[in-house]
């Protein structure tokens, strides 16, 4: 009953009210027609962005990891942060499908099927910078997996958290998309049901696995989404955990630290947000979706970026004074040149855009500013990019030795390369704007006011 | 000589109707054969009488297996196999096999409840989806099915019954 009562205070999360059909037709609509001008622009201009990275990846393969700017002293740069950036983008899309679903927070069933699909890209993005970064990548297979050989056979090595990565980021990889598609199952049977040409129907009837709306599917269906639910959330924490572990682990002054796995979820988090964020004003806005994503939802997701970049704030100040606190010498010397040594640049660009640009979202007219909303977003990615780049960067060009001291100059190749998974992850989500529902019609459908009348306890 | 399987279909605009027409259906005893909705209704597996999912168990089994696999594969290599000294630490370092562990157990879990719930839900790709389900039931209408084997239904009482509960319309299927 404490449910209905909220429902019935707050603004509806389907604006309007559509009757079923209606919402169907709604989001199958943009599947059906020929993609706009903005659509072919944006997707071109993707496209051209993966090229170049494409380019320079065969370049990079071809010549060796010389072309980057890597040295002795700073051995993970660019490629590594790339990675940890990317991974990081994912974690939004599992905390929306998986952790808010456990939470019953409703207002996530407009929003999920786009923030899952971005985890998935986001993590195909990031599973190509560990593989490069390996140089030569055609062994890659036998360097990460336990495959047998003819070395002995020599095995990888399990207390490595390296290897426990590769198989965190591929179960996460795994999980994701099975989650993605089984959110997808119903939506496509809906599909193929309204799908006039045979080819479109022959290919929705096989992704739908014959799906008719029987209740005894359902049933187990429901039971499945809730294990799946279940299982993500731990799994989405251990992610990121793992993939600071690459760095807590080590010996490095300003990589050694217990607070690491906390952080790097947090800041995942954040991060992922943000670009949530701004694929769904970007969507919302191009296929006229402002019903079903509304003002309500982007400011839903504005409070969780301020929470999220409050605690990676917190972590910032704790990280400072732990070092001064430790008295370790070279730990304190970390942190010093984080902040004011020659990449003090990165340190204060990541302070200002993760730590002091959030706090406008205390304000509601911000968090209902979509021009304000979006600019902060690009602040947010760029602030999260550049945390990694100081974590990996200014820990490494200065460690012990000051004779071991060096600095850092990213190449032409790094840039493109980055561009490259930028144009990746775009064309891959602007592919799927266009071929499967944006927004999860078997969900939404459940969260109409009319739905709510007869008060069913438990919600899902 | 094959069963005279028929299907009788109550067709409704609303969650609400088909379920006070499914828990009625239920109560005056007729043989349900499934109920067809765009989304999960809640309360209709308690209003058909469906018995609870079997899917935990079986992804429970598939979590377990991921473990001992997970832990077998590590020990063995590190062990067993070809047991080679990282850094002094023990062959069998369990602390530091239990983050694969862990990957391993969602993995399994995850991929074996999925192959359940294709199992249990009669699913699989398929060209031609039964079409009992069609009527738009995959986008906004709600159908109960009820079944008749060898002629049994009493025709008369299950149209009352769906037209009192607000069905919109009322048909015969057969599969063929």
């Amino acid at each position: 009953m404490v449910d209905a009562t909220l429902q019935i205070l707050r603004p509806p999360l389907v604006e309007g009210n559509p009757p079923l059909a209606q919402i169907t037709d709604e989001v199958c609509q943009p599947l059906e027609r020929f993609p706009g001008k903005a659509w072919w622009l944006a997707f071109l201009t993707a496209l051209s962005a993966l090229g170049l990275g494409t380019v320079a990846v065969i370049y990079l393969i071809a010549t060796g990891v010389g072309v980057w700017g890597l040295n002795n002293t700073v051995g993970w740069a660019f490629d590594i942060t790339n990675f940890v950036f990317w991974v990081g983008i994912g974690h939004a899309g599992t905390l929306i499908s998986a952790i808010l679903f456990l939470l019953r927070q409703k207002w996530r069933t407009s929003i999920n099927r786009a923030a899952e699909a971005m985890t998935i890209f986001a993590v195909c993005c990031a599973g190509i910078f560990p593989l490069m970064h390996m140089g030569r990548v055609w062994f890659g297979a036998y360097w990460m997996l336990p495959l047998p050989n003819a070395l002995g056979p020599l095995w990888v090595n399990f207390r490595s958290p390296l290897l426990w990565d590769v198989f965190a980021i591929s179960t996460y990889l795994t999980i994701s998309a099975v989650f993605w598609f089984v959110g997808l199952i119903p939506d496509m049977a809906a599909i193929r049901d309204r799908a006039v040409h045979p080819i479109r129907k022959a290919i929705f009837s096989i992704l739908a696995l014959g799906w008719n709306g029987s209740n005894r599917a359902w049933s187990h269906y429901e039971k499945l989404y809730l294990i799946l639910a279940g299982l993500s959330t731990p799994l989405v924490l251990s992610v990121h955990t793992i993939v600071s572990f690459d760095f807590a682990t080590s010996v490095i002054p300003g990589w050694h630290t217990t607070i690491f796995p906390p952080y790097f979820v947090a800041g995942a988090i954040f991060s992922g947000f943000a670009m949530v964020l701004m694929l769904l004003i970007i969507t919302r806005k191009v296929l006229s979706f402002e019903k079903y994503i509304t003002i309500r939802h982007l400011e839903a997701m504005c409070k969780v970026i301020l929470v999220t970049g409050m605690m990676v704030g917190l972590a910032y100040s704790t990280e400072f004074f732990i070092a001064w606190y430790s008295g370790n010498l070279y730990e304190r010397y970390a942190f010093i040149n984080r902040a004011f040594g020659p990449f003090a640049f990165s340190y204060w660009i990541m302070v200002s855009c993760n730590v002091l640009s959030p706090q406008i979202f205390w304000f509601k007219r911000f968090r209902q500013n979509i021009p304000v909303m979006f600019v902060m977003t690009i602040f947010v990615n760029i602030g999260m990019w550049f945390e990694r780049f100081v974590i990996i960067v200014t820990s490494l060009h200065r460690d012990f030795l000051p004779s071991s001291w060096s600095m850092y100059r990213p190449t032409w190749v790094e840039f493109a390369i980055l561009i490259g998974s930028f144009g990746l992850f775009f064309t891959l989500f602007l592919l799927f704007v266009r071929v499967l529902p944006v927004i999860n019609m078997a969900e939404v459908k459940t969260v109409l006011k009319e739905g709510k009348e007869e008060a069913h306890g438990g919600g899902h | 000589m094959a069963a005279d399987i028929k299907f009788y279909l109550g067709i409704f605009d609303d969650e609400h109707k088909l379920l006070s027409a499914t828990r009625a259906a239920q109560q005056s005893g007729f043989d349900i054969y499934d109920c067809y909705t765009p989304y999960a209704v809640h309360g209709l597996d308690q209003a058909m009488g469906l018995a609870h999912s079997k899917l935990g168990w079986i992804a429970l089994f598939g979590g377990l297996l991921g473990f001992v696999v997970a832990l077998h594969l590590q020990i063995w290599t590190s062990a067993y196999n070809w047991p080679i000294n990282v850094g002094g630490k023990p062959y069998i370092s369990l602390p530091a096999f239990i983050p694969i562990t862990f990957e391993l157990t969602v993995l399994l879990c995850g991929l074996i409840g999925l192959g359940g719930m294709i199992t249990l839900g009669k699913l699989g790709p398929t060209l031609r989806p039964s079409v009992i389900g069609k009527h738009g039931c995959t986008s906004h209408r709600f159908i109960l099915a009820l079944r008749s084997y060898n002629q049994n239904l009493d025709l008369g009482a299950a149209h009352n019954l769906l037209l009192h509960h607000g069905a919109m319309e009322c048909k015969w299927y057969e599969e063929s």
